[in-house]
């Protein structure tokens, strides 16, 4: 049973929710209530521009400023042979994914963490430190598909705006995006809506709680997916976060893999589930071990080391 | 005190018939801009799609081309922060502090005009009895 104040306090919350959602929908006729009126036609106003879709010109501008920031954070790895090789992989694969309006980028970054991460807009990077676990090329292929895959399904674009939709008046991303989407890109608004949304990316999706585990699943999907369809054998990413597994649990290396993707036993049962449903059980697909290690042989630690 | 929390109470009806009515009587033409923009949404859409389109011809070669030049910048200076990161120092909020420098962004720009010729993409495929297209 509410109490009487509690009562109130609904039925004051209810009449709130009516002028705002009412102003929501039709911004223009509160003009007619004055000041009153005209302030909250700018907060429906706000409301309204910030729901606007982020424009795939606008994912790569996100997209190019988080890069410019991960490489002045890890720099890029100075191999050309093994930068072509990563590209030649990344291509086959990438040409397997359902968004093909953009175009995939790849690069090698000179960092020993364990990781791969993707920028929206089609900035893909691996590091020195996941090549050297990698086993052959289909394990490249599938971590390199999962990368592809957040960026096919514009994970992290849809988590932006769902923020935003979530609390546009509440909170900092909502007055961000509408900034962005609705200035001209070179202006000054635009330019710190633009750095504020990369920031955010940076400390909380990239390197802080990680997108949802509903996304991480549906990249390990696809990335399985586009490495099949692609030629190699599916189960090269389940392979290489065995690895990961034991390079991380038993030798202690560390990743920021662990703390933004969800466990690696869940997310290899799920794949297995996938590729037995799918029937994708392969053997005789190719895995390249040797090509792979053509390629990769200098970052391998030496015997005896 | 009676008198008070009934003028409260009669405030409370009245801003919740307030907002009802208001919804009621304009909420249909706010529907019809919705709906509106919504229509307007694929030609925005298309846009982007012809933006895209008219992307000039990507450059072959050359993505590492200025690594080894790379001195004196605000990059040089973080290179011991950027080192000891990979070792575990470096976290999400000090990447995202990090300033790029021209240097950095060009490096951007050549990962994106980087591209494997065609013929040579093919071969490659070819080579490990993979699939080239969709």
């Amino acid at each position: 049973m509410l109490s009487k104040s509690r009562l109130h306090c609904r039925k004051w919350a209810f009449g709130v929710a009516g002028v705002l959602a009412f102003a929501a929908f039709c911004p223009r006729a509160m003009g007619q209530f004055g000041g009153f009126g005209k302030k909250i036609m700018e907060k429906a106003q706000k409301v309204q521009e910030a729901s606007k879709p982020i424009s795939v010109d606008q994912e790569k501008d996100i997209g190019r400023e988080v890069s410019a920031k991960v490489i002045a954070a890890f720099h890029v790895y100075p191999n050309d042979a093994l930068t072509r090789y990563v590209n030649e992989v990344g291509q086959t694969v990438a040409a397997q994914s359902e968004r093909n309006e953009i175009l995939y980028h790849f690069a090698v970054l000179d960092s020993d963490d364990i990781n791969a991460y993707s920028a929206p807009g089609g900035y893909v990077f691996i590091t020195r430190g996941a090549l050297a676990l990698c086993q052959d090329e289909s394990e490249l292929a599938g971590v390199l598909g999962h990368e592809v895959g957040h960026i096919a399904a514009k994970h992290v674009i849809h988590e932006i705006e769902n923020a935003n939709k979530k609390g546009a008046l509440a909170s900092e991303i909502g007055a961000d995006v509408g900034n962005l989407t609705n200035n001209a890109p070179g202006s000054s608004a635009y330019k710190e809506a633009l750095q504020n949304i990369v920031k955010n990316i940076i400390t909380n999706t990239m390197f802080g709680k990680g997108l949802p585990a509903k996304d991480e699943y549906d990249a390990d999907e696809r990335g399985v997916r586009y490495a099949h369809d692609a030629g190699y054998p599916a189960d090269g990413l389940e392979h290489f976060l065995k690895a990961f597994q034991t390079a991380t649990g038993q030798e202690g290396k560390r990743s920021y893999m662990t703390t933004t993707h969800p466990p690696v036993q869940e997310r290899n049962s799920r794949m297995e589930q996938e590729i037995a449903r799918q029937n994708w059980q392969d053997a005789d697909r190719p895995q390249l071990a040797d090509r792979f290690a053509t390629f990769t042989a200098m970052l391998k630690p030496k015997a005896g080391s | 005190m009676r008198m008070k929390t009934g003028i409260r109470r009669a405030v409370g009806r009245m801003a919740v018939l307030m907002g009802i009515s208001m919804m009621v009587v304009l909420i249909l033409p706010g529907l019809g801009a919705s709906q509106q923009d919504q229509q307007n949404q694929p030609d925005q859409q298309k846009q982007d799609q012809t933006q895209t389109d008219q992307q000039p011809q990507k450059k072959t070669g050359g993505f590492l081309g200025g690594i080894k030049k790379m001195t004196g910048s605000s990059s040089e200076q973080t290179k011991e922060t950027a080192s000891a990161g990979t070792k575990g120092a470096l976290d999400g909020k000090q990447i995202a502090d990090m300033t790029p420098t021209a240097a950095d962004r060009q490096k951007v720009t050549d990962m994106e005009n980087y591209s494997v010729p065609q013929d040579d993409l093919k071969k490659f495929q070819n080579d490990g009895h993979l699939n080239p297209n969709k």
